[in-house]
């Protein structure tokens, strides 16, 4: 499913910029998700402090999950259920089309699952020959779109009404009928999933977070299509990464209580659901295979390096949501799984600063994500680490290298730097004339094209400055 | 070396340590039944006080009256006791062609107005998702105030599924925008008993 | 001019050295009216964030040191700039944090910096001025987050008779410059500025001001290129009644 690269931020941020029912529904988006935060935030007055305890709460997580996912496994089986331990996305992907293979699976049921998109399973599992019906609204319409998710938690943030109308209306069978309101876009979705429900041989889902003590998997939701996943096929596969377990059902309290709030503002979704193994032999309903998929690609490394506080994360959304640049050109213009700064931050730990590079640049350092985020995960820092490591390993443009290098070195001789300065300050001033700014013939690569570039109001301060203490003689 | 072993060689975190940090817990003031309900409207459910138990099927027959519901019934064999011969439900879990599903809920927590809902022989879990329209039965008694004290039923049962149930479903996965009923059920009614 | 030995030194920044003197010697002269004695060591350049910024750490470094060491005689050192005095504050300590000879002095100067709207309202200036207008200010957001300055600059334009402050309905968002990242992905930053322009538009402000000067080249040079009728000041202009001069952009 080729859906750009993060090697063509630029050109997909450009292309996303000029899309005008782009802007429309990021527009919407972004004033709705930070107005419903803040509101969570201002109704809980505990919130601040219960984000300092989720903090502590993953914290404690990544330190120990050696003996958290052990204990997680010991219970999962206890349960009845079976647990699957992939190092990288192919196995995982071979470990689910066993799966799916031994239940004799025609149809998979998936719930929205991040994890999922990261190890690209549905074409996998395509490719075995099975049907594979997404079920979370969002992801529905970008599966049917044949596009990816472009935010975390809301997959077709991205659509408005009208074009999702549009694609029900080419993709879904059935005679003309009215989808111009949201109310029947989603009845449409609920008549063609439901059928997909009841069809489904294996259902998977993700995980929000895994509980060592009981063996839980824990599933947050607001539609309910998750649960049904977990419900109706005889089989339910969760596949989460190694870095969602939490000790036990306190920490898992911890972290739910900011973790809806931050991302929908929701005090907690309308499903939030514990599951731990299959059907018991007296229950009336429930999957009779309970399995679960426990990833790495590349968590363990990230924990051993300088990017450890990225583990926290419990992909709220937040930060995208109050991203400038994301909520500007959109999850597609990473190119990447997962979008905005805990995305440019992923991206290039798991695919590579080449081929990333852009991402971490790709960002103001305005800080605001960092302020938003309830698990303290310092995103600009890790940005800024990311630049180092980029500059280190040579693989930044060659005209950005060279220039910092030259800045730099005009930095440290201040008295190079005041001539320099003062050169350039003669020349924009020329270039402007009396109209006080450059419209034209910019000296800045990139500065011009949409902006003009104000015009030095004079000489520069240190042309007209005399040290008042140097004058009177009582310092040299 | 299995991807087991490999990974968790790489995981080494040393010896479990002792927390210090006291576990945080909202303020849930007053009267926390009070706070249930108004959680839960919030969450666009509707509530109902009701003196008795038995008084249950007589509801459950107003509310299919009031919402015009002509359809089958399901309940939970949890509530197979009551006089249903008004209703005449199928007791136990239930298809897709049920309209309303009658269950009952373990607990309720205050925080948050949810319901707690347990996977087993006489609660089925498809009742909560499957009907358009989802009654649940909660006795005030059993209202707890903070999750922590409702997710104590995960050591205690260990049941395949615990559900949280907090309102219909709804997504806003279409321009953001708040829609009732995406799969799961389009309305909660919950029956409270003193 | 004072015998007094200046205790206040100004950090004057590269931009506004280079294209905004005007903004420092407003700065110079609203410190002596707070009461301070200040001056501008010359052996100052750059506070380093491109550097920092730009993934060249040991640059960086060194520029810090530089900095730290041109000064160290001064108890106080005022930036008319969020994000340089961030840098200083906030980074100077932990990009100095395991370098024995220097950590220790990096904590001390980051302890002395200050901003300089955070200094005039600490050192309780009175400003005996009156400007008929609106004013929108922006609020950069290094003196909101790095620095934690929230309503200083708010108080400090209150004491001007006769002005109306007003700020973009999003106060937080972020108006796109961030330094070499305006000049690498322009369009961005350009949606960006449009954004908060069309803020401010709404506002009905004719006037915006922020503490920092590259956020403001920024919007300026987008307002003019837009033919938005907006005159752009740096707060420290703003408050030493500098506002009958050009701004930001408009031509003598």
């Amino acid at each position: 499913m080729g859906k750009g690269s993060p090697r063509d931020f630029k050109r997909q941020a450009g292309v996303a910029l000029k899309d005008p029912a782009l802007r429309i529904a990021l527009g919407r988006a972004r004033s709705g998700f930070v107005e419903k935060r803040t509101q969570a935030r201002r109704q809980l007055p505990e919130f601040d402090r219960l984000c300092a305890a989720a903090t502590r709460v993953r914290d404690h997580s990544i330190d120990h999950l050696d003996t958290l996912l052990v204990r997680f496994e010991q219970e999962v089986l206890a349960a009845g259920g079976q647990v699957h331990w992939a190092a990288t996305a192919a196995e995982a992907r071979q470990i689910i089309s066993g799966i799916c293979s031994d239940a004799g699976a025609r149809v998979v049921a998936k719930g929205k699952s991040m994890v999922g998109e990261e190890i690209a399973l549905n074409p996998a599992l395509e490719a075995d020959g099975l049907t594979v019906v997404e079920t979370d609204l969002g992801e529905y319409i970008v599966q049917l779109a044949k596009e990816r998710p472009s935010h975390i938690i809301a997959p077709a943030v991205h659509k408005t009404r009208e074009q999702v109308a549009a694609l029900f209306a080419r993709r879904h069978e059935g005679p003309r009928r009215d989808l111009s309101g949201i109310p029947e876009l989603v009845d449409e979705a609920r008549r063609v999933l439901r059928r997909a429900f009841l069809s489904a041989d294996v259902g998977i889902t993700g995980a929000n977070l895994l509980i060592a003590d009981t063996g839980t998997s824990v599933l947050v939701t607001n539609e309910g299509n998750g649960d049904l996943c977990a419900t109706l096929p005889d089989t339910h596969v969760v596949i989460a990464g190694i870095d969602k377990v939490v000790a036990n059902a306190t920490d898992a309290a911890t972290v739910l209580r900011v973790l809806a709030r931050s991302a929908t503002g929701q005090p907690i979704t309308a499903y939030t659901s514990f599951f731990s193994g299959p059907k018991r032999a007296e229950d009336l309903d429930g999957p009779k295979h309970f399995h679960v998929v426990l990833l790495d690609n590349g968590r363990a490394d990230i924990r051993q390096g300088r990017y450890r506080d990225m583990l926290r994360c419990i992909r709220c959304g937040a930060c995208l949501n109050h991203c400038p640049v994301y909520t500007a050109v959109g999850g597609h213009a990473y190119g990447a799984v997962y979008p905005g700064p805990m995305g440019a931050v992923l991206t290039p730990l798991q695919w590579g600063l080449r081929e990333s590079r852009d991402l971490p640049n790709a960002c103001t350092l305005n800080g605001r994500c960092a302020d938003v985020c309830p698990v303290h995960i310092p995103l600009p820092a890790l940005l800024r680490q990311l630049r180092e490591d980029i500059h280190d390993a040579k693989v930044e443009g060659r005209m950005q290298r060279w220039l910092l290098g030259r800045w730099v070195r005009l930095a440290l001789q201040p008295d190079r730097y005041r001539r320099v300065t003062a050169q350039v300050a003669g020349l924009l001033r020329r270039l402007a004339g009396a109209r006080g700014r450059v419209s034209r013939l910019l000296p800045i690569p990139g500065w011009g094209r949409g902006r003009d570039m104000p015009a030095p109001a004079g000489k520069t301060f240190f042309q007209q400055y005399r040290t008042p203490s140097k004058s009177s003689g009582d310092r040299s | 070396m299995s991807a087991r072993d490999s990974i968790l060689a790489k995981l080494h975190g040393g010896p479990p340590v002792k927390r210090r940090d006291p576990p945080l817990r909202p303020a849930v003031h007053g009267d926390p039944v009070r706070l249930f309900v108004s959680r839960l409207q919030a969450a666009a459910a509707s509530c109902e006080h009701l003196a008795r138990l038995g008084q249950v099927p007589d509801a459950v027959s107003a509310y299919r009256c009031a919402h015009q519901l002509g359809g089958p019934v399901a309940v939970a064999p949890a509530l197979a006791g009551l006089a249903w011969s008004g209703v005449g439900p199928t007791i136990g879990s239930c298809d897709e062609n049920v309209d309303l599903g009658v269950s009952l809920a373990q607990a309720g927590v205050a925080e948050t107005g949810s319901l707690v809902m347990l996977s087993g022989p006489d609660t089925p879990t498809r009742l909560n998702f499957l009907p358009d329209h989802h009654l649940v039965v909660v006795h005030t008694a059993s209202i707890l105030r903070h999750l922590e004290d409702a997710l104590l039923l995960l050591d205690a049962s260990l049941p395949r599924a615990l559900n949280l149930i907090t309102g219909p479903s709804r997504t806003a996965d279409v321009e953001q925008t708040i829609q009732l009923g995406a799969h799961g059920p389009r309305a909660l009614h919950v029956l409270l008993i003193k | 001019m004072s015998a007094r030995h200046p205790d206040t030194a100004l950090f004057v920044t590269c931009l506004v050295d280079l294209y905004r003197p005007q903004v420092g010697f407003a700065s110079l002269q609203l410190l002596e009216r707070a009461g301070m004695t200040a001056e501008a060591p010359p052996a100052q350049t750059c506070c380093g964030q491109p550097a920092f910024n730009g993934g060249d750490r040991a640059g960086a470094q060194a520029i810090a040191k530089q900095v730290i060491a041109s000064f160290a005689e001064y108890a106080q050192v005022v930036v008319p700039s969020g994000s340089c005095a961030g840098m200083m504050r906030r980074h100077y300590p932990e990009l100095l944090a395991h370098d024995p000879a220097w950590a220790a002095r990096a904590r001390d100067f980051a302890a002395k910096v200050v901003e300089l709207s955070e200094c005039l309202v600490q050192a309780g200036i009175n400003l005996h001025m009156a400007w008929p207008g609106k004013v929108c200010f922006h609020h950069s957001c290094a003196v909101l987050r790095e620095m934690e300055v929230q309503g200083q600059p708010l108080k400090l334009l209150a004491q001007v008779r006769g002005l109306e402050v007003t700020e973009p309905v999003d106060r937080e968002a972020c108006c796109g410059f961030g330094g070499v990242f305006s000049v690498k992905y322009p369009d961005i930053a350009i949606r960006l500025a449009d954004d908060k322009l069309d803020d401010v538009k709404a506002s009905g402000a004719e006037l915006l001001v922020a503490g920092d000067l590259g956020c403001l080249l920024h919007l300026a040079g987008r307002a003019s290129r837009r033919g938005d009728p907006l005159r752009v000041f740096h707060l420290a202009e703003v408050l030493a009644d500098q506002l009958d001069q050009p701004g930001i952009g408009e031509g003598a």
